[in-house]
């Protein structure tokens, strides 16, 4: 996690990348693409987020996201292109492999395991395992360390599995949509836990979700999939800051529509609502229009609707 | 790994060393009464079955030897049947089912090291149960070839039971076990392919030893005992003529009737038949095959088996799915 690495890896003309030459790059996919028996789940997927995130990873079911983050835990390989993961490819070697920790759909543990055989699992089977990080965690929790996993309840057992995910002591922690099927108690404790453990330990993070709002407020991140496809790649203050809720005369939208791009473009008889994306520090100064910030959740919608609009860091990188 | 590979299977190898404890027990016992009971009963080793006395004590050591030994002919179906279904098949399959290889996969091992040790600590285990299992039953088969009692060692009953060829047909039913779970990623469906699979391979080689080598001929001309020893493994006899056209034994009746009569168990009438240019042939394997048949047999299981495993193997570490 040098900055040497960081420069080494964009240095030589590879494009100009915007993102801050201090912290370096956590996750870097390039033209990934993964297909399974003649369908492609994902497509030409180019991405690159810094570290010390966390991650959120949106799509509607079916877009990819499961596929993305399978790739990028080492489970399966790429059908083209290639996945990083602090500059080294993913892949399986015991190296690459303690780097990153994965936490899958549905929270898989030994059922028949007790908790501390569980805690037993992770330490064996890993060099860099954090025993006193664990315990303490589920101490924390009062989740009982001689019980069966297959006896604890659905949060607790998620609890299980994000302690054992932590205690790897990874660089970066995948988690495949680790907040469903649990009640909205357990999803406000998983996501405090976790951030609490993003604070201990700078972990980055990537989690995906087809619920925005369960994330809006732990993620700095977003990556939207539509289709296996990253339609955008940003930080959520600047995608904030750089998208609008624009309302005015309809006579006046198609000139209006003209000057940025729309995301969405809504009108009546009377009244036009465009979602724009305005350039840094081109301010409206038309009194005619009511200009009003947007939401992450109506963002993503807007998005989502039109798949082929984009919203990537300025410029990506270059493909080659 | 080798903490993580024993505690995912202890079950089996606890319940298979218990098993293997009680059969133990039962085949000691067996063997400690027969050997009790020659020490007593058994009449001078060159005794003649024709003999009552003589005949008495074969037949009952006879009772006894089969008593136990059909037991055991199940054995050699069920038990690599059992170890491939239970040892085997959850191996992967399991993990597959309930998406634990996710978990797995993506600790700090790498996803050969794991199999090697799943694979290399569960297939040495298997092994060594065969071996337990025929060094078993080679004492308690001991305890009964004492003359005059002979003990076949081709014998149906037991000769999966002895030598290499548990441990063959165990680590041939873990593998294909394993295999299966490998490529159908569902536990039942592998497990009943494999009780299938075994029980295919188990009926079909049942009789196979007999052609695994050219049998020895003998060609009788004279009246004489069974040309095959005690100890052989009986393939066939039939009848030739002088000018080697087989003959079935109804076939040289028919042909004799007229010359020599039709009462059989004379001596004379053996006489007169071989006088009339008959010969008796017997087909037989020499008890000095029984390693060369033993070894034949588990390179007949063992190499599909390993390039089963191979390829389930293969396609296990390629990160597919």
């Amino acid at each position: 996690m040098t900055v040497d690495r960081t420069v080494g890896m964009f240095g030589g003309g590879a494009g100009e990348f915007t993102a801050p030459a201090q912290s370096p790059t956590a996750l870097e996919a390039v033209r990934l693409a993964k297909r399974y028996r003649g369908t492609w789940a994902l497509r030409d997927c180019t991405l690159s987020v810094p570290a010390g995130r966390v991650i959120a990873l949106v799509g509607p079911n079916g877009a990819g996201k499961s596929t993305f983050l399978h790739l990028v835990a080492g489970l399966i390989a790429p059908t083209r292109g290639s996945v990083r993961i602090f500059g080294e490819p993913v892949g399986q070697r015991a190296e690459a492999l303690a780097r990153v920790a994965f936490l899958a759909q549905d929270k898989p543990l030994y059922d028949g395991f007790t908790v501390a055989e569980m805690l037993r699992f992770g330490r064996h089977l890993n060099p860099g395992w954090d025993d006193a990080l664990a315990r303490q965690r589920l101490a924390e929790l009062d989740i009982p360390l001689n019980r069966k996993v297959g006896k604890l309840s659905g949060g607790q057992q998620a609890q299980v599995a994000l302690t054992i995910a932590v205690a790897k002591r990874p660089d970066l922690l995948v988690m495949d949509e680790p907040l469903a099927n649990l009640d909205p108690v357990a999803r406000h404790d998983i996501m405090r836990s976790l951030m609490a453990a993003v604070a201990e330990t700078q972990l980055t993070v990537v989690l995906s979700s087809h619920v925005v709002s369960d994330l809006t407020n732990a993620c700095d991140w977003l990556v939207v999939l539509n289709r296996g496809q990253v339609q955008i790649s940003g930080e959520v203050d600047e995608l904030l800051a750089t998208h609008r809720m624009l309302s005015g005369p309809t006579e006046l939208a198609d000139g209006m529509a003209a000057r940025m791009p729309v995301i969405s473009d809504s009108r009546s008889e009377r009244q036009a609502d465009l979602l724009v994306r305005t350039g840094p520090g081109t301010p409206l100064r038309d009194p005619r229009w009511k200009v009003s910030g947007v939401s992450l959740e109506e963002l993503v919608l807007a998005y989502l609707r039109r798949p082929d609009a984009t919203a990537l860091p300025r410029p990506t990188l270059t493909t080659t | 790994m080798l903490w993580l590979t024993w505690r995912q299977h202890r079950m089996q190898v606890l319940l298979t060393t218990a098993l293997l404890a009680v059969l133990g027990v039962v085949l000691l016992i067996s063997a400690l009464g027969t050997a009790e009971f020659a020490a007593q009963n058994a009449p001078a080793p060159e005794c003649v079955a024709d003999t009552p006395a003589c005949s008495a004590y074969l037949g009952e050591m006879n009772e006894r030897i089969r008593t136990v030994g059909e037991l055991l002919g199940w054995l050699s179906l069920l038990a690599p049947a059992v170890i491939g279904a239970f040892w085997g098949a959850p191996l992967l399959a399991r993990e597959f089912e309930q998406g634990t290889h996710q978990l797995t996969w993506t600790q700090s091992v790498t996803r050969r090291r794991w199999l090697a040790a799943k694979i290399v600590g569960l297939g040495a285990a298997v092994t060594l149960g065969g071996l337990v299992l025929a060094g078993m039953v080679e004492p308690w088969l001991a305890a009964f070839d004492v003359p005059p009692y002979n003990v076949d060692r081709f014998d149906m009953s037991w000769f999966r039971l002895v030598g290499i060829l548990p441990a063959a047909w165990w680590l041939s039913a873990f593998v294909l076990g394993m295999a299966t779970g490998a490529l159908f990623r569902r536990t039942l469906s592998a497990m009943a392919v494999t009780l299938a699979v075994c029980a295919l391979a188990f009926f079909g080689l049942l009789r196979a030893p007999s052609s695994y080598a050219t049998p020895e001929r003998v060609v009788q001309a004279t009246v004489m005992d069974d040309p095959a020893p005690d100890d052989s493994l009986y393939v066939t006899s039939y009848w030739i003529d002088g000018s080697g056209v087989k003959y079935t034994s109804q076939e040289r009746e028919l042909a004799l009737a007229g010359p020599c009569g039709t009462d059989q168990t004379t001596k004379k009438y053996a006489k007169c038949s071989f006088s009339h240019g008959y010969r008796q042939v017997t087909e037989f394997h020499p008890a000095d095959r029984f390693w060369q048949f033993q070894w034949t047999e588990a390179g007949i299981l063992l190499i599909p088996a390993l390039a089963l495993g191979g390829v389930a193997v293969r396609r296990t570490l390629r990160p597919r799915i």
